[in-house]
């Protein structure tokens, strides 16, 4: 039997009242016991319209025995920021199961040849054995980092990424680094990064931002001292906080370069130590990822003097404005051809739009995902017709939340670090059309016969960056919302209301 | 506490306080005695010491949190 085409094709959702939505905040809330929920609800509430944040608290450690989806701090660092430095090797320093259950999960694409002058997706371990837990594994370490230099000689340089034991047994790992710096002539950056610190992976990335300001900047004071560092062109910029996800950045540098700019550093998806080492020389710094990178942004606008700006490319609306905001800080030439860029791509959205925006028009979306996403992705989705109901983050800060305002409608629920059963309570009731989250959360609603995208890892597609990328996330938001294999799975509300 | 100072893209003067996540604009300025009194858009006030002119931006200050 060939089944329907869609399920859902025909439907719209009404809107949900700023009311009825707290009124469900609180019936779902009602399942805990009340210390617990008087600490979630400061996590959970409903935007409306003018207010200057969304109203909820963030960056607070989870309620102990609920089921978050973060990570930590050895995940923002050693997985986000650092690990995507091709040309470095990353040791996980520590036992074997840190690095083992992260290898490679995020998919940070680059050029190169694995094992050789590469090596993103290989996993180096100390692999720490009670023995190095009772003596010590700063030997171990210093012989480790020998050890790489004769197996792989094209490595431009070595982090050590902290995991939890190296705190807790007082492991002097800056000493080794200095140690071996000195000794295989290359670069080792210590992270303190141990899972422990901070509630969530957030804090790692503010911990390897602070690990570059502290073990490569200094590289390029030096170089510029010495006069190594070229002056570069007027139009020198940096792609900060781009991971390369599904080869994202590499979609948005093609823009950057179609409009006359000069990209001489990824941070830090396909980037290498000498792009990290060279950035303070840029004209402007174009921020992506505002959550995991601003820190480093910051400081490089204090140090350097650097101004940066955060983007958005995800989506023709938003590209076009991002475009031309970048555009405006340069001359008019790059202004110009902005446009230009802009027109040249027209005809290409139209035709995307054209031809998936009737199947999606009117649908309903709930997301929760980290970093960017909750808001960046959003214009994306309205560009397809899409509505936002409901969004939220794993680990944003306050900042993420009041950056948020801008992007969402009066009465789109608002999650922080939302737990397994709320996220599954506020979807019962909510009924998004597609559900956009991370793996964690996918088979559960799948298992409910909801559509679903997996954001973290655009679910082994992408890129989503830039025009190119638009059309691949037209594509997959039709396949998922569109496949007729949802009709064949009965939601459990639907076949209770087709009974009576 | 340590408070950052910087113009936003409007040319607005910002506070950024990194360890409460702040990131606020400066609606007020009140000079006093020992500096200036920044009032922020959240209702915080700051009492921040005297700057050097012309002032430079971006710059990170010692500011006290007054209410």
């Amino acid at each position: 039997m060939t089944p329907p085409e869609s399920a859902t094709l025909n439907e719209v959702a009404p809107q949900q009242p700023v009311a009825d939505t707290k009124e469900l905040i609180k019936e779902v809330l009602e399942a805990y016991p009340e210390k617990t929920r008087k600490r979630r609800e400061k996590h959970l509430n409903v935007y409306e319209e003018g207010k200057s944040d969304c109203g909820v608290k963030s960056n607070i450690k989870s309620v102990p025995g609920s089921m978050t989806t973060r990570g930590c701090a050895y995940a923002g660092s050693k997985g986000v920021v650092w690990g995507p430095i091709k040309d470095m090797i990353h040791i996980s320093h520590g036992p074997v199961g840190c690095g083992y259950y992260s290898w490679s999960g995020r998919r940070n694409y680059y050029i190169g040849t694995t094992g050789i002058d590469t090596f993103g997706t290989m996993q180096f371990t100390s692999d720490f054995q009670e023995r190095d837990i009772v003596f010590g594994g700063d030997k171990k370490l210093a012989k480790l980092i020998t050890e790489l230099e004769e197996l792989f000689p094209l490595n431009r340089g070595v982090s050590i990424q902290s995991e939890c034991p190296i705190g807790l047994i007082g492991d002097d790992i800056e000493a080794v680094a200095k140690k071996s710096a000195k000794e295989i002539g290359k670069t080792v950056v210590p992270v303190r990064c141990e899972g422990f610190r901070g509630v969530s992976q957030s804090l790692g990335h503010h911990i390897a931002n602070d690990a570059v300001r502290d073990w490569v900047f200094p590289q390029y004071d030096k170089e510029k001292k010495a006069g190594n560092i070229p002056d570069g062109t007027a139009y020198d910029v940096a792609i900060i906080g781009d991971y390369n996800i599904g080869g994202d950045a590499w979609s948005s540098r093609i823009l950057l370069e179609e409009i006359g700019l000069r990209v001489v550093a990824q941070w830090s998806g396909d980037g290498t130590l000498h792009e990290m080492i060279n950035t303070p020389s840029v004209k402007l710094n174009l921020v992506h990822c505002y959550r995991s990178m601003n820190y480093i942004s910051r400081h490089m606008e204090e140090a350097y003097g650097i101004p940066w700006l955060e983007y958005n490319f995800f989506g023709p609306t938003k590209i076009a404005e991002s475009l031309r905001e970048i555009a405006s800080k340069f001359d008019e030439t790059i202004q110009q051809k902005a446009e230009e860029v802009i027109a040249k791509y027209e005809a290409q959205t139209q035709a995307v739009l054209e031809k998936y925006r009737s199947r999606l028009e009117g649908k309903t979306v709930a997301l929760m995902v980290g970093g960017l996403r909750p808001r960046h992705v959003v214009p994306a989705f309205h560009d397809l017709g899409m509505r936002l109901i409901g969004t939220g983050y794993e680990f944003g800060h306050n900042d993420d939340y009041k950056r948020t305002t801008h992007y969402i409608e009066n009465g789109t629920l608002i999650y922080d670090d939302v737990s397994a059963y709320e996220f599954e309570e506020f979807v019962k009731e909510l009924k998004p059309d597609l559900i956009a989250s991370g793996i964690k959360e996918k088979y559960v609603f799948q298992k409910m016969a909801l559509p679903f995208r997996q954001m973290h890892s655009w679910d082994y597609s992408g890129p989503y960056h830039g025009y190119d990328g638009f059309a691949i996330f037209a594509r997959d938001m039709d396949l998922a919302l569109n496949s007729p294999t949802w009709s064949l799975i009965g939601a459990p509300w639907k076949n209770a209301e087709a009974a009576k | 506490m340590k408070v950052m100072l910087r113009q936003n893209s409007l040319g607005h003067l910002v506070v950024y306080v990194a360890k409460k996540d702040l990131e606020e604009e400066v609606v007020k300025q009140e000079v006093v005695e020992e500096g200036k009194v920044f009032t922020l858009a959240n209702g915080w006030e700051l009492a921040i010491p005297t700057l050097e002119e012309p002032l430079r931006l971006p710059q990170t200050i010692e500011a006290k949190r007054l209410a």
